[in-house]
């Protein structure tokens, strides 16, 4: 087996050492007929088929794709930084992550139109006695993982403005569930609110399309729990991409993106799975709650 | 090769036309599969994992029946289900980070018969058809959680 391969196959097996070897690795230049390898973290093997619709979308539009899975953000982000990657699907969190390692110069190109302005709420029981953020003082709180935007990060950024300081003002209890996926799977979520069911926290904090999905399905009884707080609204998911990814092949391929369309009954199949009605321009204003909640908790610092 | 000692052989001939199928040919009888392992709901073929759950099934049906018939045991209708969990899917599908392998660590095999004959003789006729069945032995030996029992309906 030739070095190149050699080191190839190394990265792939994804331990750290292995990961360190493939940031040597010199990668030709991408030319319009390669296919654009894009990166994506997988929390359940079920989403593997979501991005393998995309890819043959992707392919049958004349634009070949490539998708490689990793198992957290942290290695997804090594692999778009060392030029295995042209494009990565990224958490919010990572977003910041990639602009922090590549020195501010990544780019946003693409997001959902469901990725744009989210809110988390801060949610209490009917009858828990909290009617005010002050009244959490002294309480628990129930939140999701420790690297989930949604479910931790964003809203102690939002207790913090309202005057309330973890560790000083209230606890965390805190539903760990696969760290590293940035609360990609609601696991943790899910875990905080039954610990507020269950009176053993004052609040709980949720994304809003959670607190939709679980009003809808009868996880939430809307007559004993209510919202308290919403944070300010906030960006999610974005297509990254580094600084030198050729212009012309960004171009191609967010045309053959924004072809999806969910008047097409083809394509709404693959937007219902992926969580979208349309494909939008990447932004980067809709950052500032997570970039000031990772400030806040010295988040990268402390990893 | 002597007759004798290939007497154990098994030969199986498998294509693929296409990618995301192949059919094997056993003695001119086609079956066709579809991945190694699917996690579509929708996927129009039968997986190789999903071929193997149903052969382990349908070895361990045929055994017991042929053990039955040794003992002039009268079973009618057997119907089998097939519980098998990897133990870490992410590695076949090539994720970046994981570790492990995707082997089977467990297998559950759930059989429910109907017969006339006495519980505890056709119980007793399924344990002794659990070691004479070459796809349940095989697996035994290969995945560290394997059960298989027999329910029986009066």
């Amino acid at each position: 087996m030739g070095r190149r391969r050699w080191k190839v196959w190394l990265a792939l097996r994804g331990d750290r050492r292995s990961t360190l070897a493939f940031a040597n690795f010199t990668f030709p230049k991408q030319t319009m007929s390669q296919p654009v390898i894009v990166g994506a973290v997988l929390y359940d093997p079920k989403v593997s088929v979501i991005w393998e619709i995309i890819r043959d979308f992707f392919e049958a539009n004349g634009r070949p794709m490539d998708v490689v899975f990793y198992t957290n953000y942290e290695l997804q982000n090594q692999g778009l930084m060392s030029g295995h990657l042209d494009v990565a699907w990224n958490s919010p969190l990572a977003w910041l992550d990639a602009q922090r390692l590549s020195g501010g110069t990544c780019r946003a190109i693409a997001m959902r139109d469901t990725d744009r302005d989210r809110v988390s709420h801060l949610v209490v029981r009917a009858d828990g006695g909290v009617e005010s953020v002050a009244d959490l003082r002294g309480q628990t709180v129930a939140l999701g993982a420790l690297d989930s935007p949604q479910a931790r990060l964003i809203p102690i950024g939002h207790l913090h403005r309202q005057g309330l300081e973890l560790g000083q003002d209230y606890q965390e209890r805190r539903f760990d569930v696969l760290v590293g996926k940035h609360g990609d799977h609601i696991g943790g979520e899910k875990d905080a609110f039954q610990c507020l069911a269950a009176g053993e926290a004052a609040a709980c904090a949720m994304l809003d399309l959670n607190w939709q999905a679980w009003m809808a399905d009868g996880t939430i009884d809307a007559s004993r729990f209510k919202i308290l707080e919403t944070t300010a609204p906030f960006d999610h998911c974005v297509f990254t991409v580094r600084a030198d990814f050729d212009p012309a092949l960004e171009q191609h391929w967010l045309d053959v993106l924004y072809g999806m369309s969910y008047d097409n009954p083809l394509h709404r199949e693959m937007m219902d799975m992926e969580g979208l009605k349309k494909w939008e321009p990447g932004r980067v204003t809709g950052f500032g709650p997570l970039t000031e909640a990772v400030g806040l908790t010295d988040f990268f610092a402390a990893r | 090769m002597a007759d004798s000692q290939a007497w154990g052989l098994v030969s199986v001939r498998v294509t693929s036309p296409h990618p995301g199928e192949s059919t094997a040919y056993a003695r001119q009888h086609p079956l066709t599969l579809g991945r190694a392992t699917t996690f579509d709901r929708l996927d129009p073929r039968l997986s190789a994992m999903e071929a193997l759950c149903g052969a382990v099934a349908g070895d361990l049906i045929d055994t017991f029946r042929r053990v039955a018939r040794e003992r002039r045991l009268e079973v009618d209708e057997i119907e089998a289900t097939v519980e098998a969990e990897m133990e870490n899917p992410l590695v076949h599908l090539g994720v970046v980070g994981e570790m492990g392998s995707p082997a089977l660590g467990r297998l559950q095999v759930k059989a429910y018969a109907s017969s006339f004959d006495p519980a505890e003789t056709v119980l007793q006729a399924w344990q002794d058809a659990l070691p004479r069945a070459p796809v349940w032995t095989t697996l035994c030996r290969a995945v560290p959680d394997a059960t298989a029992v027999l329910k029986i309906a009066h």
